[in-house]
Order: structure tokens, then C-alpha cells, then sequence
């Protein structure tokens, strides 16, 4: 039964989405601004455009993912969506104050956790699709890490005796153009559907829906609608992080980093893995960052990186279960 | 000076060793992934640990000379941190 409950949970879900986009799709356009090869207001758009049309590319695995193999189904309640929801975005608007490109990923899945945790404990939990969950966590940033540098190795050796090479960056800068579109399909693909997820979850958790159903589509449009939207609305301040603080590109380095990280998060979206695009795309400008040599790649603002991802799943969770604690009265 | 194996050999080998280390963990449909991980981080340590083993020595370190105009080629290093966008 549709209440105001209900729709004022979705529009928080749909929020959460906008903070999304406005917090972790700054990854798209990181590399793409690095390079110059468009400027950022041209950029977002560009981010914006391929983060909603996703939908068309890839179906809603990650969604399903999200509703029915983290936290037990029977647990959700509008209450546990809603505080799980609050203490994600919570901990999004604390990382993004003090530009820490963190992922709202993983402030989710732990705002849910913390949240299902607070009202029906530690059992409440699906122990194997936390598994993969943290699995790949770690292997995400491995994938693009390794993939990047293989393809950047690869396109130097292909490419060493080219002498042209105010024509050969053009054309890498045009390359550019693909991988970040790309990056963006992915992004839009896994992070949209974490939130669809959560709709779903609390659709069946009313009955709105039944257990076995899709993901409703016009759960899927608004999704995508409001991470492109918040997308457009920027996120220069962890661009600057992202981009150019971890390592200087090249055109051909972003290419490669993009390629690697889209290359991935497709990997990901087609199994149902929810990932982590920043933590992805980080992975993969270190791992085109290693090509030349390891002091390359600014580690100390890496290793502050890694140590926001440390902080998120269980800042999350913390401040979901005292958001949720109320509710148990 | 004998050759030694370069800090990149090893930061490789490393990711290999914990996609290894991951195997178990992963569910057994993933488990391919970490074998794949693993054998991509394998290659490019062996790789690189035979490029520092067999290369030229390296010369004397020099204090790099910081270039005044844009790089010629797209994998030369970028321009110093005061020729780039401002912060």
C-alpha cells in the first residue's frame, strides 16, 4: 500500500542517488578535465548525459543484488530503509566537505547493515552476499589497477616508433572522449541500480510489489534521472583530488585509466556486483601512474584515499544504527 | 653495482599475492576473477624483475632538468606542478 511514509522514503532514496551523482560521478570527468581535453561544465554534461541513458545498456542485476542479498528481505522496513538511507548520506556530506573522494557505494551498504543490525541484529545480515560484496571491494581497484597498466604498456609498445605526435594526442584526446563516456555508462549502471536496489527492497517490504518482482521502471528512470542530475550539479572539489593530485596524465593515460575502470564496472554490473566507482577508477589512474615508475604516483594522497574507504562502511553503519535507534523505542 | 629487483617488480608480485590471498574468500563463481588478478600481477612482476635484472645499469642520478615548453611525445612525463592549471 502506497503511504507518505513510502513516498517520502523513495524521496530520500532518490536523493541519496543525487548526492551520488554529485559526489562520486566527479570520477567520470576527473581524468577528462586532468587532460584538457574538455573543460568541466562541458564535462559533467558529457557524464550526465551517459550516466542516465545506462538504463538502455544494462539490466538491474546490481538492483536485485542490493534488495534481496545483503540484508535479510523480511528485515526491511521503512524505518531500516530510511535510517540506513540517512546514515549514507550523512557520512557522504562529511567525506565530501572535506573533499575525501570516498564511495557512496559502500556508505550505503553500510548505512543498510547498521540500520538492519540496530533492529534485528547481526543476523539480519546475508553473510554471502557480503562476501562478494567485500571480495570485491578489494579485487575492483586490483582489476582496474592491473588493466590500466596493461593497456597503457600495450598502447606504448604499439605506438613507440609513431613520430607524429601532435596527431597522435589528438587522437587519444578523441579516445578520451570514448572512455569517459564509457566510465560514465558504467557508473551510471552500478550506482543508479544500488539505489533502484533500495527502492525495490522497500516496494516488497509494503507490498507494493511481490517478492519475485523487476524493478519497477519507473523506479528505473527517476534513479538514473537523479544521478545524472546531480552529476550536472558538479563535484570540482574531488575532481581536483581524482584527477590531479594522485598522478599527472597524459591523454593516452586518461584513455587507458577510463577504458580499464568502464572495462570493469561492465564486469561488475553484468554479475550483480555492487562496486565501488571511485574506488575503481582510483585503482586504475594508479595503475597508468605505475607505468613510468612508482614515484610517479602521489601515495600520500592515495594513502589518504585508502583510508577514507577504511572509515565508510563502518562510519556509515555507526550513524545509521543511532539514526535507527529511535525507532526500537 | 649488482642489479636488484625494482620497487615496481615487487608492488606486482604484492597484488598478485593478494589476489591469491583472496581466492578462498570469493565465491566459487568469482573465483576466477582472483586467478586472473593473480596471473596478470604474476606476469608483469616477472616481467619487470627481468627488465631490472638484464637492462642497462642505471647512470649516476642527476637532478632532473625541469622542461620549459609542453613534451614532445604523449608518454613522456607531464610538465612540472607550475605549468599545469592552478590548484
Amino acid at each position: 500500500m502506497v503511504t507518505t511514509g513510502l513516498v517520502l522514503v523513495i524521496l530520500v532514496a532518490l536523493s541519496f542517488d543525487f548526492f551520488n551523482g554529485f559526489h562520486d560521478a566527479a570520477n567520470s570527468i576527473a581524468t577528462v578535465v586532468s587532460t584538457r581535453v574538455l573543460s568541466p561544465s562541458l564535462a559533467v554534461v558529457w557524464a550526465a548525459v551517459f550516466n542516465f541513458v545506462a538504463f538502455l545498456v544494462f539490466k538491474t542485476k546490481v538492483a536485485s543484488t542490493i534488495a534481496k542479498d545483503v540484508v535479510k528481505p523480511e528485515v526491511f522496513t521503512l524505518g531500516v530503509v530510511f535510517a540506513g538511507l540517512i546514515g549514507a548520506i550523512v557520512w557522504d556530506l562529511i567525506t565530501w566537505y572535506f573533499g575525501l573522494p570516498t564511495s557512496s557505494s559502500h556508505a550505503l551498504i553500510g548505512g543498510m547493515a547498521g540500520a538492519a543490525v540496530s533492529k534485528a541484529g547481526w543476523h539480519s545480515l546475508i553473510a554471502a552476499g557480503f562476501r562478494k560484496i567485500a571480495v570485491f571491494i578489494v579485487l575492483s581497484p586490483i582489476i582496474g589497477l592491473l588493466l590500466s597498466f596493461t593497456i597503457l604498456v600495450g598502447v606504448e609498445w604499439a605506438f613507440h616508433r609513431y613520430r607524429k605526435v601532435t596527431r597522435l594526442n589528438k587522437a587519444f584526446r578523441r579516445t578520451q572522449l570514448v572512455s569517459a563516456a564509457a566510465f560514465s555508462l558504467g557508473h551510471g549502471a552500478n550506482d543508479a541500480q544500488k539505489t533502484m536496489g533500495v527502492i525495490l527492497a522497500v516496494l516488497i517490504a509494503t507490498k507494493v510489489v511481490p517478492t519475485t518482482a523487476d524493478v519497477p521502471l519507473w523506479v528505473v528512470l527517476s534513479a538514473h534521472a537523479a544521478i545524472a542530475l546531480g552529476t550536472l550539479s558538479g563535484g570540482w572539489r574531488i575532481v581536483h583530488t581524482m584527477g590531479s593530485r594522485i598522478t599527472k596524465l597524459q591523454p593516452v593515460s586518461g584513455a587507458s585509466a577510463e577504458a580499464a575502470a568502464a572495462a570493469t564496472l561492465f564486469f561488475t554490473a553484468a554479475h550483480g556486483i555492487p562496486v565501488s566507482t571511485t574506488h575503481t577508477i582510483t585503482g586504475a589512474i594508479v595503475g597508468v601512474g605505475s607505468s613510468q615508475r612508482l614515484s610517479a604516483v602521489r601515495w600520500g594522497v592515495a594513502r589518504r584515499v585508502v583510508w577514507a574507504w577504511i572509515l565508510t562502511i563502518p562510519g556509515a553503519f555507526v550513524v545509521a544504527w543511532l539514526v535507527f535507534a529511535p525507532f526500537r523505542l | 653495482m649488482p642489479r636488484t629487483v625494482g620497487r615496481r617488480a615487487l608492488f606486482f608480485a604484492a597484488l598478485a599475492a593478494l589476489s591469491l590471498l583472496l581466492y578462498y574468500p570469493t565465491p566459487s563463481d568469482f573465483r576466477w576473477v582472483c586467478l586472473f588478478t593473480a596471473s596478470l600481477g604474476g606476469f608483469w612482476a616477472v616481467t619487470l624483475a627481468i627488465e631490472d635484472l638484464t637492462g642497462p645499469s642505471a647512470p649516476p642520478r642527476q637532478r632532473p632538468v625541469q622542461p620549459t615548453t609542453e613534451s614532445e611525445s604523449p608518454f613522456a612525463p607531464p610538465p612540472p606542478p607550475g605549468a599545469g592549471p592552478s590548484s
